[in-house]
């Protein structure tokens, strides 16, 4: 495949915001475009990861729409879906029309417009990203799903829901120093025992939030990005893999295989092992999710994921700082633009521009970002800009 | 026609409090992954998850057939 660096990279602060979504798309878009110091003339690609606008603000069709905001003319616009890694999908067909040789340039956008809807319609459309026959038919929800692997995890290694706390506190204090999180609030132990159950054992705080937001990057083949301002972070592998959309089928109910097998795959095209991975930006939808992702991406053996985030493993001055931007949890989740802000993140901790919540001599970045319970699954490994 | 002998263990399990808007009624309700003795595995709704508690392991038995399908209960 060419060489693919990633030359601008953007975020909207997300949370609930005035903004429609045209506007934040294109305030993403137009940001990313002025990091890279390009304008829409260079741009020969368009690819916007996003859920279900169509759902949420009655708007589908929303490629062309938001490329015609950003004034791209007449450049291919598509859109992509696969539920909350929506966004890790649009960045892949990006690069796979560079690799093509259809464009040399493209941009990148994720997202989501989510609190203009009231909560129980948003869960209701989220829930629409499940097995709807075998699974919202019945009354699962996602917390729901993600609370059987928490029981299933917790009583197969002997955990308590200790470790879901650590995640919890340490997320929303590393959100305290990135300025396009949702929540700027340090949490305690004694603010989760005092939040109301969704799904049993996970509580309010064990979920990521509704939210709007958007996120973008300007992606480049390694031959073509010189005109550009910024040495470009390197795209070093990336997997893709698939699993079913009922979390009961999947072959373990306390790992996520898709992870698993994306992982595999991202590694091995960048010829790097788990042990060279810097930090780590991954799917926290809830906070069970973010132990059993340390583990299906070979960062801990199996039951010890929750033991490393009570321990300071992935802290930001741990061993493997995971989610130094907060992650979903912190960060805030809307749904489209996650995966994209995940790449943003990464970008600017290699650049080393992530300010406060730097991480000292970043070199190799991974995301992780999942649609579902697990049947979609995206890894991307980046490089220091050479 | 369900075969009421059906039975099975609970390999997970949660308790729905903030359901969709559909089963806003019935919150809190059981949810549980049973495999059955066949090894086949199924997502169920448990009856009765206020006075049986659930736990990984239990033995679960169909207890009737409705709208959600079949309903098991914690033997």
């Amino acid at each position: 495949m060419r060489d693919v660096v990633i030359v601008g990279a953007a975020e909207t602060k997300f949370g609930k915001s005035e903004l429609s979504y045209r506007e934040l798309a294109a305030e993403a878009g137009r940001a990313a475009l002025e990091d890279a110091g390009a304008t829409a003339a260079d741009i020969e690609g368009f690819f916007l990861g996003t859920f279900s606008p169509g759902t949420f603000i009655r708007q589908e069709h929303v490629a062309p729409l938001v490329a015609s905001e950003l004034g791209l003319g007449n450049v291919p616009s598509t859109r992509t879906e696969n539920a909350c890694a929506s966004g890790a999908t649009a960045f892949m067909s990006a690069l796979f029309s560079i690799a093509a040789g259809a464009a040399d340039v493209a941009l990148v956008v994720g997202a989501e417009k989510m609190t203009a809807t009231p909560l129980a319609e948003a869960t209701s459309i989220l829930a629409e990203a499940a097995d709807w026959e075998n699974e919202s038919k019945i009354g699962l929800t996602f917390p729901g799903a993600y609370a059987l692997i928490a029981r299933a995890y917790m009583t197969k290694y002997g955990k308590t829901r200790d470790i879901l706390d650590a995640v919890a506190i340490k997320n929303h204090q590393n959100a305290m120093g990135n300025p396009y999180a949702q929540f700027h609030k340090v949490i305690g132990k004694e603010d989760i025992e005092k939040s109301p159950m969704i799904a049993d054992p996970l509580t309010l705080y064990d979920c990521s939030p509704i939210s709007d937001g958007a996120a973008a990057v300007v992606i480049a083949a390694a031959d073509a990005a010189e005109r550009f301002k910024r040495r470009g972070v390197r795209v070093l592998g990336f997997g893709q893999a698939s699993d079913s959309l009922a979390l009961y089928k999947h072959d373990n109910l306390t790992a996520l295989p898709a992870a698993q097998h994306a992982a595999q795959r991202a590694f091995r095209m960048a010829g790097v092992s788990p042990q060279d991975v810097n930090l780590a930006e991954v799917h926290d939808c809830f906070t069970i999710a973010e132990i059993v992702a340390t583990e299906d991406l070979g960062f801990f053996e199996r039951g010890e994921g929750g033991d490393a985030a009570q321990s300071g493993a992935t802290g930001r001055d741990g061993r493997i700082p995971v989610n130094p931007s907060g992650g979903l949890k912190g960060k805030g989740h809307p749904v489209g633009a996650t995966g994209v802000g995940q790449l943003a993140e990464a970008t600017f901790q290699l650049r080393g521009e992530a300010g406060e919540r730097q991480v000292d001599g970043a070199e190799i970045a991974l995301t992780h970002n999942v649609g579902g319970s697990g049947a979609t699954c995206v890894v991307t490994i980046l490089g220091r800009p050479a | 026609m369900v075969d009421t002998t059906m039975t099975g263990t609970i390999l997970s399990y949660t308790i729905i409090y903030v359901p969709t808007p559909e089963f806003a009624g019935e919150a809190p309700f059981g949810l549980a992954v049973v495999e059955t003795p066949d090894g086949d595995r199924l997502l169920t709704r448990i009856t009765d998850v206020e006075s049986v508690p659930l736990e990984v392991g239990a033995k679960v038995a169909l207890d009737h057939d409705d709208a959600h399908g079949a309903v098991y209960r914690v033997v």
